[in-house]
């Protein structure tokens, strides 16, 4: 994805070119996946039939996309910020990895902290606050107000 | 039934202690959404979805609908008092509405807004009752064989009206119906498309997606786009809110255009409270003795496209109640939410389950009371929630829809794989493809392939019969009219001067 790649001439709509590649690598690879499902028996349509289906018609249309990509003169691929991306993807897999032990508040606040790394305009006191509300808020609503079996404190104290 | 003893049932559900708080909570969090730039109403609605799985269905589907047509109300204050429309159905309202303000004449501009939202929102309840039996008795005649053209059309007329490319849209659509098929097959119950992944063979979760998608993914969009906090309030008090005569009598054609205009955009697929918003603000720039009014604080320019929002957000629940088919990614999402709730949506739905249907259409007309309350006299506290900066929001929502993903299966790995999601739908906007279609094909998947089996079945293996039943065979015509006519270069250049439409 490099910019000379768009310079060549070749790719002139560099969004539709690998937008439609991605979507022909999901389709083969659902399609690959969907190869050992029993298909047609008889009158009825076997559980292999639709999936293989969707598959086929998912590459067809991310080729026809790529080929637009390569008629069409399209906006160039915009750099994405890794910043938010990053701590977003962060305080989500911290979230998964600590829920079951550390339990719910302890958890969601480290969560809420790593997040808040996303954004430069974060102010540290003000964040602190706010992670401790929405946990308390959450605390509230999810395990009091809808009664969901949820761990509030770590395991050892729990 | 008359419609007048389907509404008695109605207002018996609607006005229990709980559904009308329920109400009450929706229409709150709805103003609150539509007031804050940032969050939007899909987002919302997502992110509310785990919360209503333990709720009874029908205050569940009352409060889901009240965040939708509230947002509507909320999105113009904004618009209005800081030029900072707060969801994307009040972007025009903010062209006119804005320079009222400016003028010293916001009260009237949020009056006349919040007055044609209130008008637009009993005329599109009315509608909703009146079309509602007939739509049902008609959809009543579909077989298998109709139904999955029906649904068909649904879904490429959802996309030949959105903007953007139809080419992307429809392959978004199939990539929504394939992750349908991820799980156990509902005839054989043979485990397929999971990739040999355990997490994924009871299929994916629509809620998972849709929390990833348009939750994650659009604060990954935000953080990036570098808000500035400059939003400036246009003045501290607004004085006045009561509009003169004479605006009333500029406003009320508009009104009433307005409320026709978004009443049939919200019954067509695809259509939905941004598109009509857009097209009354054309439409009543057009009318317009004055158009170089517009743009310089039109009180038409206000009161046409918060009546058509307004209008749309509420009749695009006819497809829903009485066909099962979203008109939209909210409606998706409220499909998703009935399926959860074990409630088969589709023609029957208003036979086995009247009190739910029933009571959600009294209730957005008292959901549109409570709005009209909460929003003009008290006003002033939602403005003050601008204030609340982005870079506070953001973390929470991300944490609360965490906790919300987990909370659906206590499945750590569902975490992960929303934000799976949210990073592909960040892909997804880079590359200029609407996640709205996935979600239609998402969720209209499994009625698709079961609706197209059966009717294979019943034809003994004869593909040919969604062409020889004259019902499938007409929808499926209109199908292919619809994708020739968004292909042609005349209708395409509409449909971009449509949504470019300054």
């Amino acid at each position: 994805m490099s910019a000379s790649s768009e310079q060549a001439g070749l790719i002139k709509g560099p969004r539709e070119f690998f937008g439609g590649i991605v979507l022909m690598a999901i389709g083969a690879g659902a399609l690959w996946e969907s190869r050992n499902l029993p298909g047609i028996q008889g009158f009825s349509l076997g559980p292999g039939t639709v999936p293989t289906i969707y598959s086929v018609v998912l590459l067809l249309l991310g080729a026809g996309i790529l080929a637009i990509g390569l008629v069409r003169k399209g906006s160039p691929l915009d750099r994405p910020s890794l910043r938010g991306l990053a701590c977003i993807a962060a305080s989500l897999i911290l979230f998964s990895l600590c829920i079951q032990s550390l339990g719910l508040i302890l958890t969601s606040m480290a969560s809420f902290l790593t997040a808040a790394l996303g954004s430069a305009e974060t102010r540290w006191k003000e964040t602190m606050v706010a992670s401790v509300l929405l946990t308390a808020f959450c605390c509230l609503l999810f395990v009091y107000g809808l009664g969901l079996p949820f761990q509030l404190l770590p395991k050892i104290m729990g | 039934m008359d419609i007048f003893a389907n509404l008695a049932i109605g207002l018996q559900v609607a006005v229990s202690p709980n559904n009308l708080l329920l109400c009450l909570v929706g229409a709150l969090v709805g103003t609150l959404v539509g007031v804050l730039p940032g969050i939007g109403t899909i987002a919302t609605v997502a992110m509310l979805l785990p919360v209503t799985f333990g709720m009874q269905p029908t205050g569940a589907i009352i409060m889901l609908a009240g965040i939708y047509y509230g947002a509507q109300y909320g999105g113009s204050t904004t618009s209005i008092l800081v030029n900072i429309p707060g969801e994307a159905t009040s972007v025009v309202t903010a062209l006119d509405g804005f320079q009222m303000a400016r003028q010293g004449g916001a009260g009237p501009a949020l009056a006349i807004a919040a007055i044609g939202s209130f008008f637009a929102g009993c005329v599109a309840t009315v509608l909703i009752a009146a079309l509602s039996v007939p739509l049902m008795n008609l959809a009543l005649a579909f077989g298998p064989a109709g139904y999955f053209s029906l649904m068909t059309l649904g879904l490429l007329l959802a996309v030949a009206l959105a903007s953007g490319s139809v080419l992307k849209a429809v392959a978004m659509i199939v990539l929504g119906l394939l992750l349908a098929t991820i799980g156990y097959d509902m005839e054989t119950n043979v485990p397929r498309m999971s990739f040999g992944i355990a997490e994924l063979s009871d299929g994916l979760s629509f809620a998972t997606v849709a929390l990833g998608l348009f939750g994650f993914a659009e604060i990954i969009r935000n953080l990036e786009a570098k808000t500035s906090e400059d939003r400036k309030l246009v003045q501290e008090k607004i004085t006045g809110l009561m509009p003169t005569r004479q605006d009333l009598r500029a406003s009320w054609p508009a009104i009433l255009r307005g409320t026709g205009l978004g009443s049939i955009l919200g019954i067509l697929p695809g259509g939905g409270a941004v598109i009509s918003s857009f097209a009354s603000y054309t439409l009543e720039k057009k009318l317009s003795r004055h158009p170089e009014r517009f743009g310089r604080g039109a009180i038409e320019g206000v009161a046409g496209p918060e009546s058509a929002n307004n209008a749309a957000a509420q009749t695009s629940f006819i497809p829903l109640l009485t066909l099962g088919i979203p008109a939209n990614a909210v409606m998706a999402l409220l499909i998703g939410a009935m399926m959860i709730q074990g409630i088969v949506p589709g023609p029957r739905i208003m036979q086995t389950q009247p009190q739910l249907v029933w009571g959600v259409i009294v209730s957005m007309w008292l959901g549109n009371l409570m709005l009209l309350i909460i929003n003009l006299p008290m006003v002033g506290i939602w403005v003050r929630l601008l204030r609340v900066p982005y870079r506070i929001l953001f973390p929470a929502i991300v944490v609360f829809c965490a906790i919300g993903v987990y909370s659906i299966g206590n499945s750590p790995v569902d975490v992960l794989i929303a934000g799976g999601f949210g990073l592909f739908g960040y892909w997804l906007a880079k590359n200029d493809f609407e996640p709205a279609p996935l979600l239609l094909g998402m969720v209209l998947g499994p009625m698709m392939e079961e609706n197209l089996r059966r009717a294979i079945m019943l034809s003994r293996g004869d593909i040919t019969v969604f062409v020889t039943r004259p019902l499938s065979a007409a929808l499926l015509a209109v199908c292919a009219i619809a994708l020739v006519l968004t292909v042609l270069p005349a209708i395409r250049r509409k449909r971009e001067e449509v949504f470019v439409e300054e």
